[in-house]
């Protein structure tokens, strides 16, 4: 085994993500990227589930959505955190499929803060969670 | 009835064979042998396929406990700045390789950028390079569609002519073949890639196939024009409509591009390859030295409403002041009511009267182009007649 990559927590040590992504691949990398970037990070694998815990919990720093998933799709979580008055400030990010213009504007006029379209770069994702926080 | 055994039959040994194959022949005796042997084969075969799907469990286990393990391995090395995947390779046993290249197919397609890109550099030191190209000359087609995958993915550049004399032999395999030429880029390779896509010229293409297409030409469409300028002709109404379809997606297309063979397919037979000639000129409409190239008169004469519908659409998507006024008069006079709606549809709210759509005083008319005027009117702020 090669060195563990240590992260620099920097800035974004004390954010609280909440991400949702149903392909278990895919769920793997976002949470290795962003752990190693510091974040504390709570995952779910649904929308239903990441819902719950979201009117449960409170806002967290910042959402991270996949459009397609299982129970509920990234935008009607979307829209229950824009309609949800406790919640409805919170950041979000849409992850949706390539040249799926669609989904962007879907995404947009549901109110997401930013999109990033898989295939997806962790460095960008990174970014826009940067640029949010 | 079974001869009764004993007394001089014991005495000659042909007469106990005898007696022996009459036994046999007997109908209970028979069933009850081959039911035997039935059901040992069968018992067999049961056993057979319980060990075969022990064994393959057993190893989707072991697979499925290596996949976490190595896959964090490959996060790490994905995110230091000298991954070292040849020794990382070297150190891998058999099922981790397994387990690693499943996992690099998996976040090839998922991820870009750098980590794309030393994704890459994984799948070389996992040696599938060599072994996909030595898969092209060897393996049977699910095998070549695999390879060619893989190639492609790894964005490694196979030579053309090797291409070409292996995977030409079926659609699905020349549309992968002419990917790979795609993913490993310039005009040469399109111009290859196109030669070897519709090297059967009246063979569809299948949807991956079109897909490709595009694909070769996205950056430079000047060269699918080109080449229909000197295949069309060999091309069936299919392929032909195929690729006029690929040529309606680009809007990039210089204005000194042949178009001799675009313009005898307005006259063409089927209506189909008419549409599709019509719909071509949706991309090229911002250009109007091409744009004049389309028979506008003759199309809105033309007998198939499909064709009138595809021009409505062009024109709707050109959208300027001659376009709008050809669309009203479309909306206004054609005959067929899926036309005018077409043509209804692309014209702004303002416009519709113009083409005696005004139904804000009750006209009494109820077509479906009236309908859906009234529809869309209702569903603005305001309701109808806002």
């Amino acid at each position: 085994m090669s060195e563990p990559v240590v992260s620099d927590p920097g800035d974004a040590a004390s954010a609280h993500l909440v991400v949702a992504e149903d392909d278990e691949d895919v769920q793997r990398i976002l949470e290795f990227n962003l752990r190693n970037e510091g974040y504390d990070l709570t995952v779910f694998d649904n929308g239903r589930d990441c819902w719950d815990f979201l009117w449960r919990e409170g806002a967290p720093d910042v959402v991270v959505l996949d459009v397609k998933m299982p129970g509920l799709s990234g935008f009607e979580v979307l829209r229950k955190i824009r309609d949800g008055s406790r919640l409805g400030d919170v950041p979000v990010i849409m992850l949706t499929s390539r040249d799926r213009e669609e989904d962007v504007v879907t995404g947009f006029e549901s109110g997401a803060d930013h999109y990033v379209s898989k295939p997806f770069s962790p460095r960008e994702l990174v970014s826009r969670i940067e640029r949010v926080l | 009835m079974w001869p009764v055994l004993g007394g001089p039959i014991l005495q000659s040994p042909v007469r106990r064979i005898d007696v022996l194959i009459r036994i046999l022949l007997d109908p209970l005796v028979l069933a009850l042998v081959l039911g035997s042997l039935l059901a040992l084969f069968l018992l067999s075969l049961e056993i057979v396929t319980v060990l075969y799907v022990w064994g393959r469990e057993r190893r989707d286990q072991r697979r499925a406990a290596k996949r976490p393990v190595v896959r964090e391995e490959l996060f790490e090395r994905l995110a230091a700045g000298d991954a070292d995947w040849e020794s990382w390779a070297a150190g891998l046993d058999e099922m981790e390789t397994e387990v690693a290249r499943d996992l690099v197919d998996t976040y090839l397609r998922s991820v870009r950028g750098q980590e794309h890109d030393r994704l890459q550099d994984a799948g070389r030191a996992l040696d599938i390079p060599d072994e996909a190209v030595a898969m092209l000359e060897y393996g049977d087609r699910p095998e070549r569609l695999r390879a060619l995958t893989w190639l492609t993915l790894l964005e490694h550049p196979v030579d053309p002519d090797r291409l070409q004399e292996h995977c030409s032999d079926d659609p699905m395999v020349r549309a992968a073949a002419a990917r790979l030429m795609a993913a490993t880029g310039g005009p040469e390779r399109a111009s290859l890639g196109t030669e070897l896509l519709l090297s059967v010229p009246d063979e569809p293409l299948t949807s991956f196939g079109i897909d490709t297409l595009h694909e070769l030409h996205r950056e430079e469409p000047a060269g699918l024009f080109e080449f229909a300028s000197e295949s069309a002709e060999d091309w069936s109404a299919t392929v032909t409509t195929q690729v006029l379809r690929v040529c309606r997606e680009y809007t990039n297309v210089d204005r000194d591009v042949p178009t001799d063979w675009l313009v005898p397919l307005f006259e063409h037979e089927r209506s189909s390859v008419r549409a599709a000639a019509v719909g071509a000129f949706e991309g090229l409409g911002w250009r109007p030295g091409l744009r004049d190239l389309l028979p506008h008169e003759s199309v809105v004469d033309d007998p198939a409403p499909d064709v009138r519908r595809t021009y409505a659409a062009v024109l709707a998507s050109w959208n300027d002041e001659d376009a709008l006024a050809r669309l009203r008069d479309l909306a206004r006079s054609d005959p067929a009511p899926r036309v005018r709606l077409a043509a209804a549809k692309g014209l702004p709210g303002e416009m519709l009267p113009e083409a005696g759509l005004d139904i804000d005083g009750d006209t009494g008319e109820r077509d479906p182009v009236h309908e859906w005027v009234r529809a869309e009117r209702a569903a603005r702020p305001g309701g109808v007649g806002s």
